[in-house]
């Protein structure tokens, strides 16, 4: 308590005092307070400093600061790009179905007495590949045994069994499928089956007589039959090769179906009657 | 004689320039780098924990003197007008050094005595902004301005007792020196 009873602080308080009233007399009198011009110009290099780092911290805590934002931003985003998701989705399967109605519209054009039942693949068969598919038509829908199964490319295969509101197909290049074919360029006929070598690479093989008139590229449809009506594409001769032990020429045959890609077939058509 | 007189005087400039930047710096800081970020929209009052800090730490005599160039630093940085920031800290570092002679001088103590001293600031503040502003609704300059500003100024002071202990080092002999 002495302290405060000293010259020492009475001084000081003075001082105080008068710091305070000088810089704002002078200021209202248009005069300069030096003193306060030097503190000023010796501060300013840390000042400088201090803002510089202010700027780098509130830049670093501005992304916690605008974090709320961001969030609702993203919110926002994320909701319309759910929206143009479902939208493009739509689109898509309005193009499958435009694709599909302009291969179902190609092929009632070029054979129009084909009564046409439209089939979803809902499964395939078990194993690396798989040729044996599983439609959604059954017996209810009119689909019947051996009924010919196409695609807007070609010839697919045949009904081999027959459910309630199921089927399953048999393709041309299964084994148990034998089908008889012939070469649109001469006119050779021959039979076309599978093979376990060539199933794999999605191909099949035609059989014909050694005298037959074959050539690569040649175009080979279906002669009519038990499975399938005359004249259906089936693909094309890739390679030919002369089995001197059975006196035949035996041709591999591309089919116009990509049976290696299965999956993105998705539809396929069974031609369950003949209009006149 | 001669020896002594020298020594004191290279002790009394040593003590001016320590203190004196730390002033500065701590001024500075206070009117740029926490002006600018605004820790809950208050800028914490620096030199008060300063004056606080030397009030433990050091005698009143040199609390006094740091006090009103304190408050004189302050103002020539970031004050305008009529301003008496020398004359108040000048007065709540002379009341907290006496009470903390009768009380541990510690970094509890130090804590402790913040609180009367931030108080007294807000009170300080909330006269600067009546005298500023003529009149203001005291509800919202209580919650808006002086509470964040005591609140902002206790945490930020806090450190400021170890940066005076460190800074008083080179002022104090080797075996005195603790961190109290």
């Amino acid at each position: 308590m002495k302290f405060l009873r000293s010259r020492y602080f009475i001084i000081c308080v003075l001082v105080a005092i008068i710091i305070g009233l000088v810089p704002a007399m002078l200021a209202a009198f248009g005069g300069t307070d030096i003193l306060r011009s030097a503190v000023k110009t010796v501060a300013k290099p840390f000042e400088t400093v201090g803002s510089y780092v202010a700027d780098g911290v509130g830049g670093f805590f501005s992304v916690f600061s605008s974090y709320d934002e961001l969030k609702e931003e993203n919110e926002e985003l994320r909701a319309r790009l759910t929206e143009l998701e479902e939208e493009r989705r739509d689109n898509a399967v309005l193009k499958n179905e435009n694709s599909w109605l302009k291969e179902y519209f190609g092929i009632h054009t070029e054979h129009p007495e084909f009564l046409l039942t439209d089939a979803r693949i809902i499964s395939h068969s078990s194993g690396s590949y798989s040729t044996v598919l599983t439609l959604d038509k059954g017996r209810v829908h009119g689909v019947l045994k051996n009924m010919p199964v196409i695609t807007a490319d070609g010839a697919f295969g045949y009904v081999s069994e027959v459910g309630l509101d199921w089927c399953k197909v048999v393709s041309v290049i299964e084994t148990a499928s034998q089908v008889g074919g012939y070469d649109q360029r001469s006119g050779s006929r021959g039979y076309l089956e599978g093979s376990l070598e060539l199933r794999e690479s999605g191909l099949c093989r035609m059989v014909f007589q050694a005298e037959a008139d074959i050539m690569v590229d040649d175009r080979i449809c279906t002669e009519g039959g038990e499975h399938y009506p005359s004249g259906l594409y089936i693909g094309r001769i890739s390679t030919i090769e002369a089995d001197p032990s059975t006196r035949t020429l035996v041709a591999t045959i591309e089919p116009a179906v990509d049976f290696s890609d299965l999956d993105s077939l998705g539809r396929v058509m069974i031609i369950s009657g003949y209009g006149s | 004689m001669r020896k002594a007189g020298s020594r004191s005087s290279s002790d009394l400039i040593k003590r001016i320039l320590i203190r004196g930047s730390l002033i500065l710096v701590l001024a500075a800081a206070e009117c740029s780098f926490f002006s600018a970020l605004k820790p809950m929209g208050a800028t914490p009052d620096l030199i008060l924990g300063l004056v606080v800090a030397l009030a433990l730490t050091s005698t009143l005599e040199e609390t006094a003197v740091c006090a009103v160039v304190g408050g004189y630093v302050i103002d020539a940085l970031g004050g305008i007008g009529l301003s008496f920031s020398a004359l108040f800290y000048l007065l709540v570092g002379v009341s907290i050094g006496i009470m903390a002679k009768k009380i541990m001088q510690s970094f509890p103590a130090y804590a402790v005595l913040l609180i009367p001293a931030f108080l007294l600031g807000g009170i300080y503040t909330g006269v600067e902004v009546i005298l500023f502003y003529g009149s203001v609704p005291t509800v919202s300059a209580l919650v808006k301005l002086i509470l964040p500003q005591m609140l902002m100024g206790y945490i930020f002071c806090l450190p400021i007792y170890f940066i005076v202990k460190v800074s008083s080092l080179p002022l104090e002999s080797k075996g005195k020196f603790t961190f109290r």
